[in-house]
């Protein structure tokens, strides 16, 4: 069998075992949506964000900028002997931790909503990393457990047989396609599986998620996992725009915020992998809304995972689309290819990206994840209390409605002026003034679309 | 009869949307609140998954009619009626946000709660 064949089956297995898990006896996750916002402060943040973009176009720089910035200004040297010994142990605890979450799943208790394995992965890992790749720097990078469990097992191997250690191979194959269906196979799982919150169907997840990134790095060469891990890859892009980030010499450096985007590097993938993450966010704030209590919320079981994966690939499609619409009349404007300009100006819908997850993670992170003082104390649903925290109750109103709707109001418009800017820096630095302004108003068109999508979803209509 | 009941609920929300004090119409035994009823006809609710909202304060009684053979789920606020032909459950409502109401086990959407 060629490499896609048994991949292939080794994706339909892993869906023929999430079948056979059982159905989920508590959803602990997803029970509580935000408030609507206030129709109001919808229209302001929507003609705020109309009025910025035509501002952009006149009033912006007419020289780039974002390139020069990103370079930034050194704070630390992480090559330093004690820091290095703080990322050997951050590794060590990426380890751990992903050995705690993947025991909790299999043979922790099976109720979802005592067993530690759904709020660290779905909140802490999945949005408070995102979160945090966004506002301080891709973390996650020291602690990511898949690169050293492969750099271990290669240093074993190499011992064993006397060699000596090959160097992760250089990007011989530069494409992040396998990130895109590695990062797609979650958001399924996290989006339209109806048994999410089962920590065996977590455990099997994650099992089958490793399993397959450390069989790839033993196939395909170390260099696998940095371009096959939809997780890495995903804070890593959202850590582009951060102020924070380790330079190629292992320095930790300062820089303005959004400008690292001009230096994120664009390979076959990487697009299809933003619009994905863009279109998967668009579509969790659909199935919040009123209207897709109409349409799927009727249903369960499988009945519900094929309505809701139509769901999200159309609604990934749809965003996918109007991305394409607009390059095409970029290039149409400019008289570029449109595949290349879709290429190169795909870092530029990070930020809504950022802006979407923002806005609707945000009050998840804040008050569900408080449970996580719960899970600590008894992570396998045993009924310990390992740190006399088993019965914290959580503060459901730490955060108030109307902050929730400001944070989510103005991340969006936030999230809104910056990928126009990103966007308008990129394009006076391919064309001239005028040619960049013109070329940009498809751009804005397809960003206020997102936005005013954005918007109208926290509408909860 | 159902027809008469979403009415008598429909009514009470609004009162209670109008800041309170519906008591008198409140034949439902819940004094100053409101009651969502969920009617079961063979397991499944009568007329499918609805919204339900209520005010932030007010005393919510949410009363299972009809066999069920699932616990129900109040998210949130992490109530739970029993199975069987009649449970209730009342809790004040003090927790702001759009909460789902579910049968626990197959994780089908009863009401989509509102408290605001």
């Amino acid at each position: 069998m060629n490499r896609p064949v048994r991949l292939a089956v080794a994706v339909g297995l892993a869906t023929l075992a999430l079948a056979g898990a059982e159905p989920a006896t508590a959803h602990g996750i997803g029970g509580r949506s935000d408030l609507p916002l206030p129709a109001w402060q919808l229209a302001w943040a929507a003609g705020f964000s109309v009025a910025s973009s035509f501002v952009a176009l006149g009033a912006f720089w007419s020289q780039p900028r974002l390139v020069a910035a990103a370079t930034g200004r050194v704070l630390v040297d992480l090559r330093r002997s004690g820091i290095r010994m703080l990322g050997v142990a951050a590794k060590l605890v990426g380890v751990f931790l992903l050995g705690i979450v993947m025991y909790a799943g299999w043979r922790g208790n099976p109720n979802g909503a005592v067993n530690i394995a759904g709020d660290a992965f779905l909140i802490w890992f999945w949005v408070g990393l995102q979160l945090i790749a966004v506002l301080v720097g891709d973390v996650w990078r020291a602690f990511n457990p898949y690169p050293t469990i492969a750099d271990s097992a290669a240093w074993v191997w190499a011992k064993v047989r006397g060699e000596e250690l090959a160097p992760v191979e250089a990007d011989r194959k530069a494409t992040l396609w396998p990130a895109v269906a590695a990062i797609f196979a979650y958001l399924w799982f996290e989006l339209a599986y109806h048994s999410t919150d089962s920590p065996r169907a977590i455990a099997l997840f994650l099992s089958v998620y490793s399993g397959v990134m450390l069989a790839g790095a033993a196939v395909e060469g170390r260099g696998w996992v940095r371009r096959a891990d939809g997780f890495a890859v995903l804070f890593a892009t959202l850590g582009a725009m951060a102020p924070l980030f380790r330079d190629g010499s292992g320095q930790l450096r300062c820089r303005l915020p959004l400008s690292g985007l001009s230096r994120l590097p664009v390979v076959p993938g990487t697009v299809p992998f933003v619009l994905v993450v863009l279109g998967s966010t668009t579509f969790d704030g659909f199935t919040r809304s009123s209207l897709w209590l109409d349409i799927g919320g009727d249903q369960v079981g499988w009945a519900r995972t094929l309505a809701s994966t139509l769901g999200l690939v159309v609604v990934i499609g749809l965003v996918a689309m109007a991305y394409s619409i607009a390059t095409s009349a970029m290039a149409t404007i400019t008289g570029e290819e449109p595949a290349e300009l879709s290429r190169v100006f795909g870092p530029t819908l990070v930020p809504i990206a950022a802006a979407y997850a923002v806005a609707h993670y945000f009050s998840l992170l804040v008050l569900d994840g408080q449970r996580m003082f719960i899970r600590i104390s008894d992570p396998f649903g045993r009924g310990w209390d390992l740190f006399g925290t088993a019965e914290y109750a959580i503060d459901w109103t730490v955060v108030s409605p109307d902050v929730i709707a400001w944070v989510q109001t103005l991340g969006i418009a936030v999230g809104h002026v910056l990928a126009v800017a990103a966007a308008h820096d990129l394009a006076i630095s391919r064309w001239n003034h005028a040619l960049a302004v013109r070329s940009q108003y498809p751009m804005l068109g397809v960003m206020v679309l997102y936005t005013v999508l954005g918007l109208f979803l926290l509408l909860g209509a | 009869m159902i027809g008469t009941r979403a009415v008598v609920v429909s009514m009470l929300v609004l009162l209670a949307a109008c800041g309170g004090g519906g008591s008198e119409l409140d034949n439902d035994s819940n004094d100053g609140g409101t009651t969502i009823v969920l009617e079961f006809e063979e397991g499944a609710l009568v007329g499918g998954a609805r919204r339900e909202t209520v005010s932030l304060g007010d005393t919510v009684v949410v009363r299972s009619v009809g066999a069920v053979d699932e616990q129900i789920h109040v998210h949130g606020y992490d109530l739970y009626l029993d199975p069987g032909s009649e449970s209730d459950v009342r809790f004040e409502a003090l927790i702001p946000g759009r909460f789902e109401i579910e049968l626990e086990t197959s994780g089908r959407v009863l009401i989509e709660l509102t408290v605001s």
